[in-house]
């Protein structure tokens, strides 16, 4: 699904950014649906390599329950995984996937860390919104989509060249700005 | 009826243009051949087809070494820079396989070459058939290896007749390689094809395909493959990184086959099982397509002698021999007893993929030859045998194969990298 929810995202923008005789709230409406499907297709994206890294065994327990937002628990004398969700930021868990998968990522140099967090902020800023108009200009909407999706889809190669062994596919790695 | 020369014979039957016999005159003289020294003269014969003369005669390795010319051109005027025929192919089985034969003094016949001093007259033996049989004399003359070769000469060629001739030796029907692996199965013994109509993969009296059968008659390779992971698997520790392997085609026999072939106890019963096991699913499999109205297609109904599928799946089967795993290779075994649909289900198995690395163009689980595909597929039949609560093959079981071989290799890398510490 990620994949969908990353050409979503990425097509709402192109229409918001080429559409140049849409006004102002329509281009907003675009925006933001694409800051949504963004944040989506990053989500689903990292549940999946939770999925694939669950069955290793080279990773502990911990470490799988904090990826599936399980809770651990005690059982006797053993910390299990159990059923209960705990559910984890999605910053901390792309934190944790690239620190341990990425050779040298560079979270204070590397733009695409930055450039990430910008748009989470604003997804959340979105969500959990207290004012009654959107008055995000078009130009920083534009700015931060654009950067912001690029973004995701950058950390989607690294973390597939990490763990997979190979990029993203070029038909997906295709859709940045 | 003939007329002679000094050193040939012309029927009288031909009349050859005065600068032929000029130019195969000059030739005999310049190149001793084993038929003059035998103080034979040389028939000039004429190619009715392209209109061109020649003479057949047999030189030694060294002689050819030192005067041919490999990059034979087809107007020196216009492009003498410009070879006519193709670019070698040292890397190529057959061709190591020529270089070997020199080595062993192997005698080639019917090189075809021009007589022609227009150019490059210090190497006047232009070569238009035959190149990587010269490269290969050439390599075993260094290591004195000094033979007859047999040799078409021809003079004085036009244009047109030079493009004909090398045309003509460049044009080759290709044997499969299927036929190649046979008839080497053939020179081996009836071992593996007797073993086969046993287990009910050939009908008695039934030879392997020569070629992909769309009547789903398995061929050498398959056979092939089937038994070299049957045992590898066999071999194997469940808890290893498992990567099972098509066996090579075509010339040259597989060398892990081989090497198994002599240790083959061909009346073992548990190797008789899995043969009549197999024999049984991909009859299954295409009994089962063939009732279909829809989605019928050949691909689906030999998915169960696609080389990947086979690999996959006999390596599966070695893996559970062992008398604690009877339940698990049971399952197994029971795919193909499945009440309803294909036993392999090939339409899930079409629709997988990892959507984040698998291109567009990608066919699915179990329809390309590559490592990647043959773990993912041994994975299928893994989980599917030791993992999954029902019997049968669907999309979910698909997706987890895919994910759960990525997880094998991660595994597998970190185990190498903390080896290197």
């Amino acid at each position: 699904m990620y994949d969908e929810y990353l050409r979503d995202s990425y097509d709402f923008a192109m229409d918001a950014i080429s559409n140049k005789n849409w006004n102002e709230k329509l281009k907003q409406r675009y925006f933001r649906v694409s800051i949504f499907c963004g944040m989506a297709a990053i989500e689903a994206f990292v549940n999946n390599i939770a999925d694939i890294l669950s069955y290793t065994k080279m990773m502990c327990e911990n470490e799988k329950a904090f990826l599936l937002d399980k809770k651990m628990i005690l059982e006797n004398d053993k910390f299990i995984i159990s059923e209960q969700n705990e559910f984890h930021k999605i910053e901390d868990k792309i934190k944790f996937l690239l620190s341990k998968y990425v050779k040298d990522f560079d979270f204070g140099c590397n733009r695409c860390w930055s450039d990430f967090i910008s748009l989470k902020r604003k997804r959340d800023f979105l969500i959990h919104s207290r004012s009654e108009e959107d008055d995000t200009k078009i130009i920083d909407y534009e700015s931060i989509v654009k950067n912001g999706i690029t973004s995701i889809n950058k950390i989607m190669d690294y973390l597939c060249l990490g763990i997979k062994n190979k990029k993203l596919r070029t038909q997906i790695r295709d859709l940045r700005f | 009826m003939k007329c002679n020369t000094k050193n040939l014979i012309i029927s009288k039957l031909l009349h050859p243009e005065s600068s032929v016999i000029k130019k195969a005159e000059s030739f005999l003289e310049e190149f001793s051949s084993f038929e003059s020294e035998c103080s034979l003269k040389h028939l000039l014969f004429y190619d009715k087809r392209s209109k061109a003369y020649y003479l057949i005669c047999h030189i030694k390795g060294e002689c050819l070494k030192l005067k041919t010319d490999l990059e034979a051109v087809l107007d020196p005027e216009e492009s003498e820079e410009y070879k006519l025929n193709r670019g070698f192919y040292i890397d190529n089985l057959a061709y190591k396989i020529m270089k070997e034969d020199a080595l062993l003094g192997r005698s080639f016949e019917d090189l075809v070459i021009e007589y022609d001093k227009h150019y490059r007259p210090e190497i006047p033996l232009k070569v238009f058939g035959g190149q990587h049989r010269i490269k290969a004399i050439s390599e075993a003359v260094k290591k004195k290896i000094n033979v007859y070769h047999g040799v078409r000469i021809y003079f004085d060629l036009s244009l047109e007749q030079k493009f004909n001739i090398a045309l003509v030796n460049n044009t080759s029907i290709a044997v499969s390689n299927d036929l190649l692996d046979r008839m080497q199965e053939e020179l081996l013994g009836v071992n593996l094809r007797n073993w086969c109509q046993e287990v009910g993969l050939l009908k008695g009296n039934q030879n392997f395909a020569d070629k992909r059968s769309p009547e789903g008659i398995p061929t050498v390779r398959i056979a092939r493959t089937l038994l070299v992971n049957f045992f590898m698997g066999k071999n194997a520790k469940e808890d290893q990184f498992h990567s099972p392997i098509v066996c090579t085609s075509g010339i040259g026999t597989d060398k892990k086959y081989v090497k198994l072939r002599d240790t083959i106890n061909w009346k073992d019963n548990k190797l008789k099982e899995m043969g009549e096991q197999f024999a049984l699913l991909h009859k299954m499999q295409r009994q089962r397509i063939s009732e279909r109205k829809k989605d019928n297609f050949l691909e689906f109904m030999n998915k169960a002698i696609h080389p990947c599928v086979v690999a996959s799946w006999a390596y599966t089967a070695g893996l559970f021999q062992r008398k604690s795993k009877l339940k698990i290779l049971k399952k197994h075994y029971d795919l193909s007893r499945i009440g309803q649909g294909d036993p392999l289900n090939a339409t899930a198995l079409l629709k997988a993929r990892d959507n984040a690395i698998d291109p567009d163009n990608y066919r699915g689980l179990g329809a390309r030859i590559n490592n990647t595909e043959l773990g993912r597929m041994f994975y299928l039949f893994y989980l599917h045998a030791s993992k999954a609560t029902n019997l049968g093959i669907n999309s979910k079981l698909a997706d987890s194969a895919i994910k759960y071989y990525i997880a094998q290799k991660a595994d597998k890398a970190a185990k190498k990298a903390i080896k290197r510490i």
